[in-house]
């Protein structure tokens, strides 16, 4: 009896404490949470001084828009991802990056039935910016820019990819919903500096089997982006959209 | 002959696809080679139009500059050159003048449009 009475208290006890520190517990949750929204009432202060003292800067200059984004990257916002987020409101990025997603679609399909849909992204730069107008600001466009907003425009499905080629800055655009493998972007590698690339040059470039060339560019020439030349030996893939003419 | 009356040489612009070299090989993917054609007949016509020449012969065209471009050392089959015409014959811009398809006419406006 005394072992079952006393257990009971001890329950009681164990309960008494627990709702305590439950008690405790929101309180203090509690009391977080309204800090955290006075912090953020004056961090939304804070920006909307820093918007009307920056705003022309982010909407004028390429690398301060740069650096405005970096920022927010770090601080896990991203300003892009609605235009009704209040950065996007407050500085206008928003109304910047979907116009240039905009002019991006024009431009590429404006361009497909020559390229097959496959662009170096300096390329489209200039094309953009011819778009966009003579003015200082239209022409202040960047790189940069370009990427941010090709990768929003993902978001719209299968279609917009961004493909590294060769060391540096150097990225190709692709605008139609090939999918393409690694094998495939290593072709393109190969013939980045010459516009084309040959079945041999494959197998010693990248050290292929003859099978495994041969299937990586039919793909290519299946899909539109690469075209039969018939006239050298051995025969060439050319990809007009890394083809320059060298006059 | 009206093909040796040619224009004031001024410049012909030729178009992107005369120096990209597969331009010369007939494509084997069917869309690609649509807009193959598309390039190739719309260059016959403008050619014709620049340098006001109304017809054709398809032994002299083969060395034509039209046809062959020696800064890439490219030059267009007898048997792509022939599906070029052809496609220009059911666009309604080429008649043949005889039965072997030796010598045409090449209407780069459509007898509707003249």
């Amino acid at each position: 009896m005394r072992r079952r009475g006393g257990g009971v208290g001890a329950i009681n006890k164990k309960r008494l404490a627990e709702a305590k520190f439950k008690d405790k517990g929101t309180s203090i949750a509690e009391d977080q949470l309204a800090q955290m929204s006075k912090q953020l009432e004056a961090f939304r202060t804070y920006l909307e001084d820093f918007a009307t003292k920056h705003k022309n800067d982010i909407r004028k200059s390429p690398e301060f828009r740069t650096q405005f984004q970096e920022m927010c990257a770090t601080i896990g916002v991203d300003p892009l991802a609605s235009g009704k987020g209040f950065w996007s409101e407050m500085l206008g990025v928003g109304e910047f990056y979907y116009e240039l997603g905009v002019q991006i679609i024009e431009v590429c399909l404006a361009t497909q039935h020559r390229n097959g849909g496959l662009m170096y992204l300096n390329e489209l730069l200039l094309k953009v910016r011819t778009t966009r107008g003579k003015s200082k600001q239209a022409q202040d466009v960047s790189a940069d820019d370009l990427m941010r907003a090709i990768k929003k425009l993902k978001i719209l499905g299968n279609g917009f990819t961004l493909l590294k080629v060769g060391d540096g800055n150097n990225y190709l655009v692709q605008s139609v919903p090939a999918e393409l493998n690694m094998d495939h972007t290593s072709v393109l590698q190969a013939a980045k500096d010459t516009g084309n690339t040959s079945i041999p040059q494959l197998k010693q470039k990248l050290e292929w089997e003859e099978e495994r060339a041969k299937l990586a560019v039919d793909y290519m020439v299946k899909e539109g982006l690469a075209w039969v030349d018939m006239q050298t030996r051995p025969q060439l893939y050319w990809f007009p959209g890394l083809f320059t003419e060298t006059s | 002959d009206e093909s040796s009356q040619m224009a004031a040489p001024s410049d012909f612009e030729w178009p992107w696809q005369y120096n990209f070299p597969p331009f010369f090989t007939l494509q084997p993917n069917l869309e690609t080679r649509q807009t193959q054609l598309e390039a190739w007949c719309s260059l016959v016509l403008s050619y014709h139009k620049h340098y006001k020449i109304f017809s054709l012969d398809v032994t002299e065209v083969q060395s034509s500059p039209l046809f062959s471009n020696s800064k890439i050392n490219r030059k267009l089959p007898l048997d792509a050159l022939y599906i070029v015409l052809e496609e220009l014959r059911k666009k309604g811009n080429l008649e043949w003048l005889d039965k072997n398809r030796k010598r045409c006419l090449i209407m780069w406006r459509t007898p509707e449009e003249w």
